[in-house]
């Protein structure tokens, strides 16, 4: 994985600027426009196909940086949509915003005859999506959100991010054509989320450091206290673990093996540094006045997102345990490639 | 780190994968001729296995080869070092003298002492012990007590040092000793000095210590007026402090800091396929993730030692979160297959048995958890 650093350093500028701090009051927030006219949900899709070039890696990247400001945007929805269609050879037209419905396990989605049926619960920000990008077995179904049959039910997740229920009824096709499968789409929406978690276990590290180093008590700045210090130690080591996980399934996108390792890591980090940063910043932590509460229940909410960490681990353990000692051990070799 | 004379040269992904093979083949060879073993980079000891590796070229494989080694990469010596210790395979004797003592010599030693003891290393001629601990000195290492005083041409060193494994089978120990005293030093980081010293000279006595185990591999070390030649000081006189802590990108960041169990890893492996069971195959999938990252974090430091850096904040953490991992390797085992420990039984009892009695070791050894924790905190404090 090499990400140009121009591209960081856009991304980082384009953060810092006032206008992207203004929060929504409803419905999606000022940075969002911005977001769509610099084009990345575009980014990581080739150019001949509508995107707007660049890899997977960089959209990571935006991703990661995105993940560790406090406004909350679509990006990774929007991006894996306009992924999705794209595969598909579907136009999607110029939506304000297309976010996937994925049906989840035990769920089901059926196309026919031009019509979309079927429900699909904790779809993320279908009550601000005028397209819905409908992922039914092979197919992939485009539905205007407020056409007769499209009924979607708010909910929320444990970061306060819109996560919905979208109940389909006979609901009129837009436009229709075979595409990737939901575990393709689903593992590419995994894969980004994976890049936020990263990028939100980055952030909390800082505001606990920064936390640290300027709270005192007893006459000391916290992090004097060896007990204190340690516990940042803790979160040093879960970021550079999350960070070694994404830099590895983004080096080899099309690894599901490597996705559940990141997964399964990134969500072991996550429970951890959110434990680890609300203990060290003490009471003003649990309270909505402080920042620490975006980041950190993102933390807890991404890492059971999109396959829980339960999941990942048992996906892991059925790919790699078959084979016994002598196909772990291969497994893992071939892990190294890319250093070899 | 400054630029190293003997860097060597950057991997090509080909000849890694050869020389995988081979030590595979190698392993292969000597099934049945060794008993894979729990911690077998301190524990399992078989001179003639590393003779073996030394024949091949693998002891010292980064060395140049005027002094016996091969002018091959960190990243060779990896793939060399994590099939081993998969395997369990008995790599104690010359563990210590391939992994931190010769690159020591190699960096800071005359050519003299480099052309008198690399290439016997490399031979599995020599085998090193670590004279670092003391009873009065552990994590605070600095605080040795041991001292070296000038006699002649040569030192007289006096004191002790302990937890010294395999001192009982090396033919020399490294020593740190006090040259300066240190009302004299001013500060307890100066007047510190790295000697070979040979175990066979008039006034060592090597005294055995058991382990958790009852197994001998510990040992402790007096030194009464031993004597030592000047050319066997390494480096600089007083310059000993600078020089023992480049070594700990040696020390603590290779994969025996996360390895020492795999032969618990690989056994419940087997175990999740033979059985199916659901709950050993999601553990096998949390340790199989776990040790993928662990892993990476250990190539990318030999990636960094290639480039000629000293990553030794990454090798505080890859200890750090390694050896947690090869100490809940044992707890993992134990209640996923619902076994009843076993010392010196066979099979996976056994194993559990010597895991469960050697993991509290893992996180003391070579630094302890909170000596590392301490490092990582000042380095994020500082950014």
């Amino acid at each position: 994985m090499t990400v140009d650093p121009v591209l960081t350093q856009i991304v980082r500028d384009v953060l810092a600027s006032p206008e992207a701090a203004v929060p929504s009051t409803t419905g999606l927030p000022p940075l969002w426009t911005t977001v769509c006219e610099l084009g990345w949900p575009q980014v990581g899709v080739d150019e001949s196909t509508g995107g707007a070039g660049g890899t997977v890696a960089d959209l990571a990247e935006i991703v990661r940086l995105v993940a560790a400001h406090p406004v909350v945007v679509p990006l990774v929805e929007a991006a894996v949509a306009t992924w999705a269609a794209a595969e598909a050879g579907l136009a999607l037209g110029e939506p304000t915003l297309c976010v996937p419905v994925l049906p989840r396990t035990g769920e089901a989605l059926t196309v026919t005859g031009g019509r979309v049926s079927g429900v699909a619960t904790r779809v993320p920000w279908a009550r601000e999506a005028d397209r819905l990008l409908v992922v039914a077995g092979g197919r992939l179904a485009v539905v205007d959100s407020t056409a007769p049959g499209v009924t979607v039910t708010p909910g929320r997740n444990l970061a306060e991010e819109p996560r919905d229920t979208v109940t389909l009824r006979e609901a009129p096709v837009l436009a229709e054509a075979t595409g990737p499968a939901v575990e393709a789409v689903r593992d590419r929406a995994a894969l980004l989320r994976a890049a936020g978690i990263v990028g939100a276990v980055e952030r909390v590290g800082e505001l606990t450091v920064a936390h640290v180093r300027t709270r005192e008590q007893f006459g000391r700045p916290l992090v004097a206290f060896q007990a204190v210090g340690h516990q940042v130690a803790a979160i040093a080591c879960e970021r550079e673990q999350a960070r070694a996980a994404l830099a590895m399934a983004l080096a080899a996108p099309q690894d599901r093996r490597r996705l559940a390792v990141a997964r399964v890591v990134l969500g072991r980090a996550a429970g951890r540094v959110r434990r680890l940063a609300h203990q060290l910043h003490g009471a003003i932590g649990i309270t909505r006045e402080h920042d620490l509460h975006r980041y950190a229940g993102r933390l807890v909410a991404w890492r059971d997102e999109l396959g829980t960490q339960r999941e990942w681990t048992r996906t892991l353990g059925e790919a790699v345990a078959a084979g016994g000692a002598d196909g772990l051990w291969q497994w893992l070799t071939r892990e190294g490639e890319e250093h070899e | 780190m400054a630029e190293d004379p003997h860097r060597p040269r950057p991997a090509e992904a080909a000849e890694l994968r050869r020389l995988r093979a081979e030590v595979r083949a190698l392993l292969a060879d000597w099934r049945g001729r060794f008993t894979p073993v729990c911690d077998a980079w301190l524990r399992n000891y078989d001179l003639g296995f590393s003779r073996e590796l030394a024949r091949r070229g693998w002891i010292g494989i980064t060395w140049p080869r005027e002094y016996g080694g091969q002018g091959r990469s960190y990243a060779a010596r990896l793939v060399i070092t994590e099939e081993l210790l998969v395997a369990g395979a008995p790599v104690a004797a010359h563990w210590i003298a391939d992994r931190q003592i010769g690159p020591a010599i190699l960096r800071y030693g005359t050519p003299e002492l480099k052309a008198e003891f690399l290439p016997r290393i490399a031979a599995a001629e020599v085998t090193f012990c670590l004279g670092m601990s003391e009873p009065e000195a552990g994590s605070d290492l600095a605080a040795v007590r041991t001292t070296a005083r000038r006699d002649g041409d040569g030192w007289r060193i006096t004191g002790s040092k302990v937890w010294t494994s395999q001192a009982h089978r090396s033919t020399h120990a490294y020593v740190l000793a006090r040259t300066t005293p240190l009302a004299e030093a001013g500060a307890k980081h100066e007047g510190l000095t790295e000697f070979v010293v040979a175990l066979d000279s008039p006034g060592v006595t090597v005294r055995p210590i058991l382990d958790l185990q009852g197994e001998h591999h510990f040992n402790e070390m007096v030194f009464e007026e031993v004597w030592v030649p000047d050319r066997w000081v390494i480096g600089t006189v007083g310059n000993g402090w600078r020089q023992v802590t480049e070594q700990l990108a040696y020390e603590r960041g290779g994969l025996e800091r996360v390895l020492s169990t795999y032969p618990l890893v690989a056994a419940l492996a087997d175990h999740a396929a033979a059985s199916g069971d659901p709950a050993a195959i999601e553990a096998v999938g949390e340790l199989a993730a776990r040790l993928a990252v662990l892993r990476r974090l250990g190539w990318d430091i030999v990636t960094a030692m290639d480039a000629g850096e000293a990553p030794v904040q990454q090798a505080a953490m890859l200890k750090l979160l390694g050896t947690t991992f090869e100490q809940e390797v044992t707890e993992v085992v134990r209640w996923v297959t619902g076994l009843e420990p076993e010392p010196g039984g066979d099979g996976l009892a056994g194993l559990l048995g010597q895991g469960i009695l050697a993991a509290p070791g893992f996180s003391i050894r070579g630094g302890t958890s909170e000596v590392l924790a301490g490092i990582i905190a000042r380095a994020e404090a500082r950014s």
